[in-house]
């Protein structure tokens, strides 16, 4: 069984970038045949939402133009210590309501799931870890749906789970729509809410079951306020998965980590405690490599209620 | 040119923990195992430390070449 979807996106990548063929070339030669599966049926999902034929020079593409804009941003948070953005307003004129810009992001922010490693780690701890936890029905939500690789995965998992979708961006709703349908998920299981989750939580209190923060914290300039009240939508036995990292830069970045205890110091303020962690660092590097050197270490984390 | 090609070459060495004896013209991504899109970003910084000079990131991130390198540094540095 070959994987020529992914072949042909890797094909591209590694035409146009020394650096990408380079990295992609390190990942495949460490795959197994559960992340090769897995990212063939991802490449495979992104052509069917994208809609437009065969897009892999596209898709490959987008994931370099993704990538180019990590390094540009690094080479600024090298120099100044900050991210480059540290107003929402900037973020969403910049970026969230530039709808080709958006479609451009999420699907090559969808590829570092699987050409990341840390990313693809945090996949794993995602299906192995927090989706067994997930109770087969009842309510869940995600709030900054991106891509939408997340979610099919819960509505696959917890298969009569009904959720709502909640995003700043038309574009990124409309993709995971897209990628919930390519997945042959019902997508009358899921309700689509446009919304500044920092002005308003269109969730009922004590409602959810489950609730996914994927990357979403670090967007926000109102990321305490925010996780402090999305606690308030839990149900006591309902578990949330949630995503962030440290010395991240990338272009619409605002609340800036410097460390894993300012991460978990973080939520518990917000009213939540840790039940289980994953975190990666760049190269294997260790954490307090990765800390003294101020280089990113991504955390994922199942949390709950206090 | 020589003296920016040696200080190129050193810099190189010291970012990618090798000798300046593997650096040539072809010197790139793919024949220097650590030279990858992180390493680079740090060889960028030590190139502007080096020369006090400020690389246009657009452009920095296309020096993809230990060649490249040496030419933008001689096109933009003046040397005293």
């Amino acid at each position: 069984m070959g994987y020529p979807n992914l072949d042909k996106v890797v094909n591209h990548i590694s035409t146009k970038s020394l650096f990408q063929k380079k990295a992609v070339k390190n990942i495949l030669d460490n795959a197994d045949s559960k992340y090769l599966a897995f990212a063939e049926e991802i490449i495979i999902r992104l052509n069917t939402a994208i809609g437009r034929g065969e897009s892999h020079d596209y898709i490959a593409t987008a994931y370099l133009d993704y990538t180019k804009m990590i390094r540009l941003e690094e080479m600024y948070f090298m120099k100044e210590g900050k991210y480059r953005l540290d107003n929402f307003n900037d973020a969403y004129e910049e970026i969230y309501s530039q709808d080709g810009h958006m479609h451009d992001y999420v699907v090559g922010l969808g590829l570092t799931q699987i050409f990341w490693p840390n990313h693809y780690e945090i996949v794993r701890f995602y299906l192995d870890t927090f989706l067994p936890r997930v109770k087969d029905s009842g309510i869940g939500a995600e709030v900054g749906v991106g891509h939408g690789i997340f979610h099919c995965e819960l509505l696959r998992s917890a298969q009569k789970i009904r959720t709502t979708l909640i995003d700043i961006s038309p574009v990124s709703l409309d993709m995971t729509k897209k990628m919930i349908a390519a997945t042959n998920i019902d997508e009358n299981r899921t309700s689509v809410k446009i919304s500044d989750i920092q002005k308003e939580i269109p969730l009922k209190d004590q409602s959810l079951d489950v609730l996914l923060l994927g990357e979403l914290i670090e967007h926000l300039q109102e990321g305490e306020l925010v996780l402090s009240a999305l606690a308030k939508k839990m149900k006591k036995s309902g578990y949330c998965f949630f995503t962030t990292a440290t010395n991240a830069p990338a272009e619409d970045h605002i609340l800036l980590f410097r460390s894993l205890n300012e991460i978990r110091g973080f939520i518990n303020r917000c009213g939540w405690q840790i039940n289980d962690e994953h975190v990666g660092t760049i190269k294997r590097m260790s954490l307090e490599d990765a800390e003294k050197g101020g280089h990113t270490i991504n955390y994922a984390s199942i949390i709950s209620i206090k | 040119m020589e003296g920016i090609k040696q200080r190129c070459a050193e810099i190189m060495a010291k970012v990618f923990k090798i000798e300046t004896s593997q650096v040539n013209d072809e010197t790139s991504p793919d024949s220097i195992t650590q030279w990858d899109s992180l390493s680079h970003v740090q060889m960028l910084s030590e190139l502007e430390k080096s020369f006090s000079v400020k690389i246009n990131p657009e452009e920095g991130i296309n020096l993809e070449t230990f060649k490249m390198i040496c030419d933008w540094v001689e096109d933009n540095v003046k040397e005293g």
